[in-house]
C-alpha cells in the first residue's frame, strides 16, 4: 500500500472525489472523459495495484458496452443519418452520444472503486460525525452487530439442524415455519443480551453529555499545500463548467472540437486537479525505488 | 476512611416475594481484593450492581452504601462513572463499538474528553495490556479472552478507583481465565485499585484475595480472610460451601483437621512444601487404591466409530480435523479435552450431524451415519450445545417441552416427559419463561429437550461452563443417572477436575487428531500439564491419586 493520497486529510480526499464524480456526471467533452478514465485507472493501479479494479471490471465493461450498443437503436436524434435498420435511422450523433454516455458511466463506476479504497468506513464516520453524530454512532454500532447476529444465527441453525428440525428435504412451507422459529429465537435472545449492552453503555457514561471523537486528523503542511492547489484549480473547474466553457454538443449535429484560450485554461486546471493523487502516489513510488536502488 | 461501606443493605425485586439481599453489611478498605462467592441466585450480581449507581436494578432498597464516606446517591455523576468501573460476565454483550480502538475510547468519548487526552490514555494503556497487535481489528475477529481484556481496558481508560467484576471469567477457557485473573492482581498490586469480584472458579482467585465473602440466599454466610473462611467452613462441615474449597486446601483440611494455626496452602507450591514436612505420611503410601470394578473399555463393543475424518469449514481455511479416528464404547462417559480451537466442538457437531466431513466415515453400531437422514440421526444422538438459550423458542418451559414432544410424535410420550420432569426436579419452573430461570436450570431444560427423544448417545459441549460448584455436582449426579439408564455420554470440556472425578475415559485432541486416549486415571497420571492440581501436588508420593478422594483413601484413618 502506498501512503500518498490516502493519508491526506479525509476532507480533502472527500472533496477530491466529490469534484471528480460531479465532473464525470456533468462534463460530456470527449477529451475530458478520456482524461478522466486515464486518471482513474492510474489512481486505482497506484492504490492497490488494481486488485479491487480487477474484481469488478468485467461487469462494468459489459454494462458500458451494452449502453454503447443500445443507444443508437433507441434514439434516432441527430442530423447525420448513416444507415437504416428496420426502417429506423441510425445517426452518427446517437452513436457518439452512446459512446460518451457509456464512458462517463464507466468513469463513475471506476471512481467508486477508488473511493472505497481511499475513504475507509472509519474516515467516513469521521466526516459524518460533526454533521450527524447520532447517525454516525448508530452506523458504528450496526457494523458491530451485523457479524455478531450472523454468528448467533449460525449457532441457532446448527442446533435446529441437529434437533432434526431443519433438514434439506423439508417442504417450503415447513422450511418457512422453521425459519420463523429461528428468527424468533435470534430476536428474543439478542434482546435479552441487549439489556446487558445497555447496562454496559450506561456504566461508561453514555448519554451523560455531548460526545467527543477520539479520532482526529490535523491539517499538516502537505495538506495545506494540496488544499490550495485543489481550491484554485477546483474553482476554475466549477466556474468554467457553470459558464459552459467546455460544453460539447452532440445533438442535433455533432460539434467539432474547438480550442479557445478559455478551454485550454479550463482543461489544464482539470488535468492538474484529477492528477493530484497520481502525482502524490507516483512520487512516493519513485522515492521507494530510489531508496531500493541505493541499498 | 473505608472505600465502601455497605450498611445493612436489603433489596427486593418488584413482583418478587423474597428478598434478594438480606441485611448485608460489609466494609471494604482501599486496595482490597474482595472475592464474592455463592451458589447462583444467592445475590452476588445484585449486590455488585448495588455498588454502582448507573447499573442499579429497580426495586425496593433499604440500608445505605457509602463510597468514601459519601452516600452513593449523593455522589457526583461524573465521579461515579469514572471512579467505579464495572465488567460484566459475557464478553460479547458489553462491547458496543466495532473496533478495539473505538471500544477503548467509548467511555472517554461519552464524557467529552479531548482528543489529545484520549490518544494519550489509550497509548499508555495498550502497552500495559499488551494489545498493540490487535488494536485496530474489528471485535468479531477476537477470541473470548481478548474481548474480556478489551472490556477491562475500556473501563480502565477512565482511571477508576474501584473495579466491580461480575463473574468475568465464566465464559473463558482456563488459560484465558488465568491470564485475566493475573492481570487483575497486577492492577490491584500496582495501582492499589480496590477490586470486588464474584467468581465460581475460586481456585484461581483465592490466592490474591484479601477478603472472602460467601453469600447464601441473600445473606452473608461467611466473611473474613480466605484462610479464616475456609477453616470455618471446614469446622461447620457446611455441605453447601464445602465444594467451593480449592482442592489443595481441602486436602490439607482433610488431613490436618484445621487443627493448627498454619495457613491453608492454596497453590501447588505451598501444597508440596506442606507435604514435604509430613514424612510419616509417606510411610503409609504403600496402601494401594481399592480398585472399583475396572472396565476395559477397549473390549466393549464400540457404539460409535469415527474413521479418518477430515473437515474444514471453508475451501481456503486450514483443516480443523485431520485424519481423526476415535471409538466410543457403549455405556462409557468419555471426556474430550484439548485447547481452544483444537476442534473439539467441531468434532462433536460432526458426530451430531450439523456438518458433513469432507472425507472419512462415522459408524453408529456398525452402520454409516452419513447416509441416515438428520431426523433419524437426531433420535439416536442427542446434542446439547454450550449455550442453552439456543434451544428456546416458546414463552414458557412447559410449552417448550410440549412443542418438542409434538415434533417427536410417536417417538416419545407424555409419560416420558413426566418422568423427566420428576427426575430433573423442574416442576417449580415449568411455567416460567425460559430466559428467567438460572443458567443451571436452563441447561437442565436443554438437556431434557434432547433426552425426550431417548437418544442412545448424548453429546455435551462444555456442560460445566459458568456453573457454580454445587450445580456442577448436581449435573454430575444427573449425568450418572442418565448413564445408568443406558445412555453413552461424550463430553467436551476444559474442566479437568470435573473429568477427573466423573469421566470413565479421556482423550486429548490436538492438531485435528486424537493424540491420547486412555482411561481417566492413567490419562491424568501420565500427563504433566493436563492433569489435576492434586496430582501435581502429591504425584511423586502417590502416583495413582488424581482427586482428594483418592488421597484420602490411601492416607485416611
Amino acid at each position: 500500500m502506498i501512503h500518498g493520497f490516502s493519508t491526506l486529510h479525509p476532507r480533502l480526499c472527500f472533496a477530491y472525489f466529490a469534484v471528480l464524480l460531479l465532473s464525470c456526471m456533468m462534463f460530456t467533452h470527449p477529451v475530458y472523459s478520456v482524461l478522466t478514465l486515464l486518471s482513474i485507472v492510474l489512481l486505482n493501479l497506484s492504490l492497490d495495484g488494481g486488485r479491487l479494479l480487477k474484481k469488478g471490471i468485467k461487469g462494468y465493461l459489459i454494462m458500458a458496452i451494452i449502453i454503447f450498443l443500445l443507444n443508437p437503436f433507441f434514439s434516432s436524434r441527430g442530423a447525420t443519418i448513416l444507415w437504416y435498420v428496420f426502417d429506423r435511422p441510425i445517426t452518427l450523433e446517437s452513436i457518439i452520444y452512446g459512446a460518451l454516455f457509456a464512458l462517463s458511466l464507466l468513469n463513475i463506476l471506476l471512481a467508486f472503486v477508488a473511493y472505497n479504497l481511499v475513504i475507509t468506513p472509519e474516515k467516513l464516520l469521521y466526516l459524518l460525525t460533526p454533521i450527524a453524530p447520532r447517525t454516525a454512532f448508530i452506523i458504528t454500532v450496526t457494523l458491530r452487530f451485523v457479524p455478531l447476529l450472523t454468528r448467533r444465527l449460525k449457532h441457532i441453525m446448527t442446533v435446529q439442524r441437529v434437533l432434526g428440525y431443519l433438514h434439506p428435504k423439508a417442504s417450503k412451507k415447513h422450511f418457512m415455519r422453521e425459519g420463523m422459529e429461528t428468527l424468533h429465537t435470534l430476536i428474543s435472545w439478542s434482546l435479552e443480551e441487549a439489556l446487558q449492552t445497555a447496562s454496559s453503555m450506561r456504566a461508561r457514561g453514555y448519554g451523560v453529555g455531548k460526545r467527543t471523537s477520539a479520532v482526529s486528523y490535523k491539517m499538516d503542511k502537505r495538506d495545506v499545500l494540496v488544499s490550495w492547489i485543489m481550491v484554485v484549480t477546483g474553482a476554475n473547474i466549477v466556474i468554467g463548467g457553470l459558464f459552459g466553457v467546455n460544453r460539447f454538443q452532440v445533438y442535433p449535429r455533432l460539434q467539432s472540437l474547438e480550442w479557445s484560450p478559455q478551454i485550454w485554461l479550463h482543461a489544464a486546471c482539470y488535468l492538474v486537479f484529477i492528477f493530484i493523487p497520481i502525482v502524490m502516489n507516483g512520487k512516493e513510488e519513485l522515492l521507494w525505488r530510489t531508496i531500493r536502488s541505493k541499498m | 476512611m473505608a472505600h465502601y461501606q455497605i450498611e445493612d443493605v436489603s433489596f427486593q425485586y418488584p413482583n418478587c416475594s423474597e428478598k434478594t439481599l438480606d441485611h448485608i453489611t460489609i466494609t471494604i478498605e482501599e486496595g482490597e481484593f474482595v472475592l464474592l462467592c455463592g451458589p447462583s441466585g444467592s445475590g452476588k450480581t445484585t449486590l455488585l450492581r448495588q455498588l454502582k449507581r448507573e447499573v442499579r436494578p429497580e426495586g425496593n432498597r433499604s440500608g445505605s452504601i457509602y463510597y468514601r464516606g459519601i452516600g452513593l446517591d449523593q455522589l457526583d455523576e461524573r465521579r461515579s462513572i469514572e471512579e467505579i468501573g464495572m465488567v460484566f460476565q459475557d464478553p460479547d454483550n458489553q462491547i458496543v463499538m466495532n473496533t478495539v480502538w473505538q471500544e477503548l475510547t467509548f467511555g472517554m468519548e461519552n464524557l467529552g474528553y479531548s482528543t489529545a487526552q484520549m490518544q494519550r490514555r489509550v497509548g499508555e494503556l495498550v502497552q500495559f495490556f499488551g494489545m498493540e497487535e490487535w488494536l485496530h481489528l474489528p471485535i468479531h475477529e477476537l477470541s473470548g479472552g481478548q474481548k474480556q481484556l478489551v472490556n477491562l481496558a475500556s473501563v480502565m481508560t477512565l482511571r477508576p478507583r474501584v473495579l466491580l467484576l461480575d463473574e468475568p471469567t465464566a465464559q473463558l477457557d482456563p488459560i484465558a481465565a488465568k491470564e485475566f485473573i493475573q492481570l487483575l492482581s497486577r492492577i490491584n498490586e500496582e495501582f492499589s485499585l480496590t477490586i470486588i469480584i464474584s467468581e465460581h472458579r475460586i481456585e484461581e482467585v483465592v490466592p490474591h484475595a484479601t477478603q472472602l465473602v460467601m453469600l447464601n440466599q441473600g445473606q452473608i454466610a461467611y466473611l473474613g480472610t480466605p484462610d479464616q473462611v475456609m477453616k470455618q467452613i471446614w469446622k461447620d462441615e457446611d455441605a453447601l460451601f464445602l465444594p467451593y474449597l480449592p482442592s489443595i486446601g481441602r486436602l490439607y483440611l482433610e488431613i490436618e483437621k484445621a487443627s493448627d494455626a498454619r495457613a491453608v496452602p492454596m497453590s501447588v507450591k505451598e501444597g508440596r512444601r506442606w507435604l514435604a514436612g509430613k514424612q510419616e505420611q509417606r510411610q503409609a503410601a504403600g496402601k494401594s487404591l481399592s480398585e472399583s470394578v475396572k472396565v476395559d473399555w477397549e473390549q466393549v463393543e464400540p457404539l460409535l466409530t469415527c474413521k479418518e475424518l477430515y473437515f474444514t469449514y471453508d475451501k481456503n481455511a486450514p483443516l480443523v480435523l485431520k485424519r481423526l479416528s476415535l471409538s466410543i464404547h457403549e455405556g462409557e462417559f468419555f471426556a474430550l479435552l484439548g485447547a481452544n480451537g483444537s476442534g473439539k466442538s467441531t468434532l462433536l457437531q460432526q458426530i451430531a450431524g450439523a456438518h458433513k466431513p469432507q472425507r472419512g466415515d462415522i459408524l453408529y453400531a456398525g452402520k454409516s451415519l452419513l447416509r441416515k437422514s438428520t431426523v433419524e440421526r437426531s433420535r439416536m444422538i442427542g446434542y446439547v450445545a454450550q449455550n442453552p438459550m439456543l434451544y428456546f423458542t416458546r414463552d414458557t418451559v412447559r410449552e417448550q417441552l410440549m412443542d418438542r414432544l409434538r415434533r417427536l410424535s410417536e417417538h416419545s410420550s407424555i409419560e416420558k416427559l413426566n418422568e423427566l420432569v420428576a427426575r430433573f426436579d423442574v416442576e417449580s419452573i415449568m411455567d416460567k419463561h425460559p430466559f428467567d430461570i438460572s443458567g443451571g436450570q436452563q441447561q437442565k431444560i436443554a438437556l431434557m429437550l434432547v433426552l425426550l427423544a431417548d437418544p442412545k448417545l448424548l453429546l455435551l459441549d462444555e456442560p460445566t461452563k459458568g456453573l457454580d460448584p454445587i450445580s456442577k455436582h448436581r449435573l454430575a449426579e444427573l449425568l450418572e443417572m442418565i448413564r445408568a439408564g443406558g445412555t453413552t455420554i461424550v463430553m467436551v470440556s476444559h474442566d479437568i477436575e470435573f473429568a477427573a472425578s466423573y469421566a470413565s475415559r479421556c482423550g486429548l485432541l490436538f492438531n485435528g487428531a486424537m493424540v491420547a486416549v486412555e482411561d481417566t486415571r492413567s490419562f491424568l497420571q501420565s500427563n504433566y500439564f493436563y492433569t489435576t492440581t492434586i496430582h501435581r501436588t502429591v504425584g511423586d508420593v502417590l502416583p495413582e491419586a488424581i482427586t482428594v478422594k483418592d488421597v484420602w483413601e490411601q492416607w485416611g484413618n
